[in-house]
Order: C-alpha cells, then structure tokens, then sequence
C-alpha cells in the first residue's frame, strides 16, 4: 500500500474561476500541490500519465480531484465516467465543483460515482467559506484508498 | 328459424286469413246453390207423382172402387224416395193405401218414417170435396246431395288454403330475403364495413329502399375517407407543432441552463476579484473606492440572487405535480425554527393553528410557506411587537379551505396589491427590504398549479395579510387561477 501525493487536481477552464480558487486555497492556508488542468482531456492524460503527461509516475495520483462540468473537449460528466471505468482511477476521490444546479447534472454526478456535489456561489466569502471546508473535510479528515498503478 | 312476429308470417297469415273468409263465403253460396238444386228435382218428382196419383184416384173416389188404384200405387212405392201413400175419402177413412194395415180405417194421427215429410193434396170434384191424397217422401237424397256438396266444397277450400298458404308464405320469404339482406347491410355498416352493399336490382319498393341504401352507403363512405384524410392530416400538423413546441421548450431549458451557467460565472470573477482588490490593495484606496467596490460586490451578488429566484420560478412550472397529504401548520413551524435561527435576536410572537393538512406537492407547498413566512418576518422587522399568524379560515366552500398568513409589519398600499404577484415588482424601496421581488411571483404560480388562489390584503404601517386556497380534490396543473378579494376583511388585528 501506497500513499498517495498531497496533490490537488483542478479541472477548471475559466481562468477566472481558476484564480479564485486558487486565491481561495490560499487564503484558507490549503498548502498542497494543485495541479491544473483546462479541458476534460487534459484532466485524464494527467491521470493516465499520457498525452502531455507521458510518463508521470502514476502511484503519484492526486488526493482529490475537483471536477467542473462544463469543460471544452470532454464534459465533466464524461470525464467522470472514465475515472470510474478503468481500474487505476476507479476509487479516486472525486468532487464535483460547478456553477450548475441543475438536477439532471447533480443525478447523474451521483449515478457516475461522484463523491460529492459543490455548486460554486457567486458570493466570493461563501466560495472561500465552500472551499475551505471541502478541503477540511477531503484533505485532512478524509482517508483516501490507497494509489493503484 | 323465422319469428312469428317477422314480415313473412304476417303477410303469410293475412292472406291465409282472407282466404278462409273468402272460401267460407264461396262454400257458402256453393252450397245454397247445390241443395236448391236438390230441393227442386224433389219437388219435381213429388208433382209427377202426385200429379198422377190425384188423377187416378179422383175415379176411384168417385165410383168408390179401388181395387184398380191398389197395385198401381204400389208400384209407385217401389221409387225409393216415395214411402208411403195414403188416400182418405171425404169423411177421412182410409179407402186405399201401400199400408193395407190402415186400409178401411180412420186415419192414424201419427205414422213413422225417419229423414221424412208428408205431402197432403185436397182432391175435389168441381166444388165437391172428395178426398185426401197424402204422400210420404223420404228426404235423404236432399240429405245426401248436401252432404256430397258440402264435402267437395270444403275439398276445394282445404286444396285452395294450401296452395294459397304456400304461396303466401314464398312470397313473404321472397320479400324477407331482400329485407333481410338489407338489414344484414345495415348492421355491418354499423360496425364500421363501409363498403358494404345491398346490390338490390330492379323497380319494386324493397329494391328501391336498397338502392336507396347504396347510394347512401357510397356518400358515407367518400365522406368517411375524406374525413380520414383530414384527420391524418390534422395529426401531421399537430405531431409537427408539438415537435416545434418541444423543440422551443427545449431551446428555453436549455437557455435557461446556460443563464444559470453562464452567467453565474462572470459574476463569481466580479465578485471575487473585488473581494481580492479589497483585500489586498486596501492601502491604496481611499474610502470612496472601498464603497464602489463593495457597490460592484453587492450588485453582482443581487444579481446572482435574482438569476437564482428566476431559475426557481421556471422550475415551478417544469416539474410534475406530486400531490400527498402536508401539513401546513408543521410545515411553517419547521420554518419559523429556520428563521429563528438566522435571526437569533429577534423576538416575534408566532401563532400557529395546528393540523392544517391538504394534498399538495410537499417541495412546492415549502416554497409557498417559505417565500409568505419569509416575507412576513422581513417586514415586521422594524414592528416593536412583532406577529406572525398562520390560520384556517372558512372559505367559501367546505371544499376550498383557505390559509392565511398575517403580520403586523410595515404592511402595504391597497393601490399597489394588483402589482405584489408580478416578478421583480416591488413595493419597498430596495435599502429597506432586501429581495428580488420574485418570491410572490413563484408563490402565485405553484398556487395556480394546484388550482387555487390567492390574494392579498393590508395597509401602509398596519401590516398585511396573504391568503391562498386549495380546492381539497385537484384536478391536475389547471393553467391558471385569478387573484381577487372573495372577503373584504377590515380585520387588522389578526387572530386565529
């Protein structure tokens, strides 16, 4: 058994909100690594060490991954669906962090095997409170399973 | 088998009928006819031979010698319808006779013969009296020819009720056939075979009625698929709206999708990033930037809130109805708990009547309690002592219960009630009382959804009252109600 990085992945595509949940982390002392990926397609070569991440030492996979869903290339939804269908990925932690309330995105986030349903407010000290007990909970209390290469 | 009551056996049974009349008067008058005849020939014979008899005794009587009459009358006895000669003299003593019994003595009162008649002839000499000739006839061959006439008659009338039976009821089959493949038509017309046809040929009244039939049948037919074409062509165009109108319908989820999507975003960044500039560039802006910025914060945050408020509304009318038994009364007291909470400080005086159960959608039913509840604790905010009141009145009707919720807050202009439903109206100035005047606006619609009403009342410092009602039996996502006053209550002291 393997422990796993520390690392955050970010799937997010608006630099906007990239920032400010960078800002957020920050400001609520979350030290970890977070890596950053703009498109659904980047998100699953970072997490299948291809494509631009060829050769990234897999065992190294991130402690949680904060999914938006509305993603140029590849959804979020479709971005989920292949972490939960292939074996490495399968338990990966995963929270979906999106503007959408919209039921029909919340269900089928749970059918895939979402781990939990963010929405994102649009008043920054609620996203900074949101994000602060996210981590909280994801990065400290949290166990996560163990890394499979 | 054929009913008594068909055409067939009546028209059969009424020419039977006037055939037995008709044959009995025949029979009858045949009959008159044949025993007259009959009658006649015995009188005939009952001339001649008394004719000859009177003759031959007027002699005799006068020389009262009778030896010569005696053999000749019986000879006349060997005619077997003469049975008995008797000849009197004048004082009616019987001088010759076939009864030679009687012969020299007075004449007998009474003498026996069946199937018989006497004839008596007076026999006179210019104006003497000379004696009685009496004869008996036998009657048996008037008898007899009856009897031969009345069995040939009824032969004849037995043979001529036969054939006209047979005959009467052939023609009624011969009828009936047709009638019967005309009706046989008709009811399979009826089950829905258009093109079904009597093919009755020729000039009488039954082919006439068939042919009638048929043409009737070819004009219901033509019109039938005329129709059937129209309707085909009907559910063309309404298959291609509706595809049209559930492409809109999707067009505007979709839209509003992206209005919940889209548009948050940006306002996150405008928001945010004022936050960021505050935070960390505070030392170089003077107040007046603080107070734009914190402007820029509270406007995109407002603005999220009424994309929000707007996402609900539309949400009322997408989601199907799911009606079960709520109650009310512990629905508003759960919120009252929320909004203690929130407002710890606050000391509102709550009376809420218990057991207030009606079918409505249990997410629904909150929002409506949320939004009248939420509204009442904001306005009575500035009220020193605050009330809030949720009861049942008497509606107008045992099936149309009505709730109301009543406050004692800052209340509103009777002027401007029309305006309270419409979204974004709002009747406060917007530093007084936060909102996005969209509340009342979702209340009204999930109350119409479930075919109720609801109206408002209240006066400027004096408080309001919101009133809705649900029929008790729903009939399912009525388009609308209306929203008047059913009661003028001036009552602005409200208790349960």
């Amino acid at each position: 058994m393997l422990e796993r990085s520390r690392s955050i992945l970010l799937v997010e595509d608006n630099p906007d909100d990239e920032l400010l949940t960078l800002r957020a982390l920050q400001k609520n002392r979350i030290l970890n690594e977070v890596v950053v990926a703009r498109d659904g397609a980047e998100a699953l070569d970072y997490l299948f060490g291809t494509g631009e991440y060829a050769g990234r030492n897999l065992l190294d996979a991130p402690q949680l991954v904060l999914l938006d869903l509305n993603l140029p290339k590849l959804d979020g939804i479709e971005v989920l669906r292949r972490i939960r269908s292939d074996p490495r990925t399968r338990l990966q932690p995963v929270v979906i962090l999106t503007t959408s309330s919209e039921e029909r995105d919340i269900v089928s986030s749970y059918e895939l095997g979402a781990n939990s349903y963010i929405r994102k407010p649009v008043d920054f000290e609620q996203f900074m409170e949101a994000i602060r007990q996210l981590n909280l909970y994801w990065l400290v209390l949290n166990v996560p399973p163990p890394a499979r290469a | 088998m054929v009913a008594l009551h068909s055409l067939r056996y009546r028209i059969a049974a009424t020419i039977f009928l006037l055939e037995v009349i008709m044959m009995t008067t025949v029979l009858w008058i045949v009959l008159g006819m044949l025993s007259n005849s009959a009658r006649e020939q015995v009188e005939e014979l009952e001339e001649v031979a008394s004719g000859m008899l009177a003759q031959l005794s007027r002699p005799a009587l006068l020389t009262e010698e009778y030896s010569q009459l005696q053999p000749y009358m019986e000879r006349m006895r060997s005619d077997p319808h003469l049975l008995r000669i008797l000849l009197l003299d004048s004082s009616r003593r019987v001088v010759a006779g076939t009864d030679l019994q009687y012969v020299g003595q007075s004449a007998p009162d009474y003498l026996p013969g069946i199937d018989s008649y006497w004839r008596v002839y007076e026999i006179h000499n210019a104006a003497e009296h000379l004696g009685t000739l009496a004869i008996q006839f036998s009657s048996l061959r008037i008898i007899k020819a009856e009897r031969q006439a009345r069995t040939i008659g009824i032969l004849i009338a037995a043979t001529g009720m036969v054939v006209i039976a047979f005959f009467g009821l052939f023609f009624g089959y011969l009828l009936t056939l047709r009638l019967n493949r005309l009706t046989q038509a008709a009811m399979s017309m009826a089950q829905g075979d258009l093109g079904v046809r009597t093919g009755l040929k020729g000039k009488d009244e039954v082919s006439g009625l068939g042919q009638a039939f048929d043409v009737m049948a070819d004009r219901v037919q033509t019109e039938r698929n005329a129709l059937q074409r129209a309707n085909a062509h009907l559910e063309e165009r309404v298959a291609q709206r509706t595809a049209a109108l559930e492409a809109a319908n999707r067009e505007l989820e979709s839209f509003a999708y992206s209005v919940s999507h889209d548009l948050r975003a940006p306002l996150r960044g405008i928001d945010g990033f004022s936050q960021a500039v505050l935070e960390d560039y505070s030392d170089r802006l003077d107040a007046t930037g603080k107070d734009y910025l914190n402007r820029v914060r509270k406007a995109s945050q407002r603005m999220g809130q009424l994309i929000d408020d707007l996402l609900r509304l539309s949400k009322v009318n997408q989601a199907p109805l799911e009606l079960q038994e709520v109650d009310l009364g512990q629905l508003a007291e759960e919120i009252i708990q929320q909004l203690r909470e929130t407002d710890p400080q606050r000391s509102v005086r709550i009376a809420i009547e218990p057991d207030m159960r009606v079918q409505g959608d249990p997410g629904l039913m909150r929002a409506v309690m949320q939004n009248l509840l939420g509204n009442a604790w904001k306005f009575t905010a500035r009220t020193a002592d605050a009330r809030i009141d949720f009861c049942r009145e008497p509606g107008d009707s045992a099936h149309e219960p009505v709730f109301c919720v009543s406050d004692n807050g800052t209340g509103f202009n009777m002027a401007h009630a029309g305006k309270l439903f419409s979204p974004f109206q709002r009747l406060h100035h917007r530093d007084e009382f936060e909102g996005s005047g969209i509340g009342l606006a979702t209340v009204q619609r999930i109350i119409h959804r479930h075919g109720g009403r609801i109206w408002a009342q209240g006066s400027p410092g004096a408080g309001a009252r919101f009133c809705f009602s649900l029929p008790a039996t729903h009939r399912t996502d009525l388009p609308g109600g209306t929203t008047h006053e059913p009661h003028n209550r001036t009552d602005e002291s409200p208790s349960c």
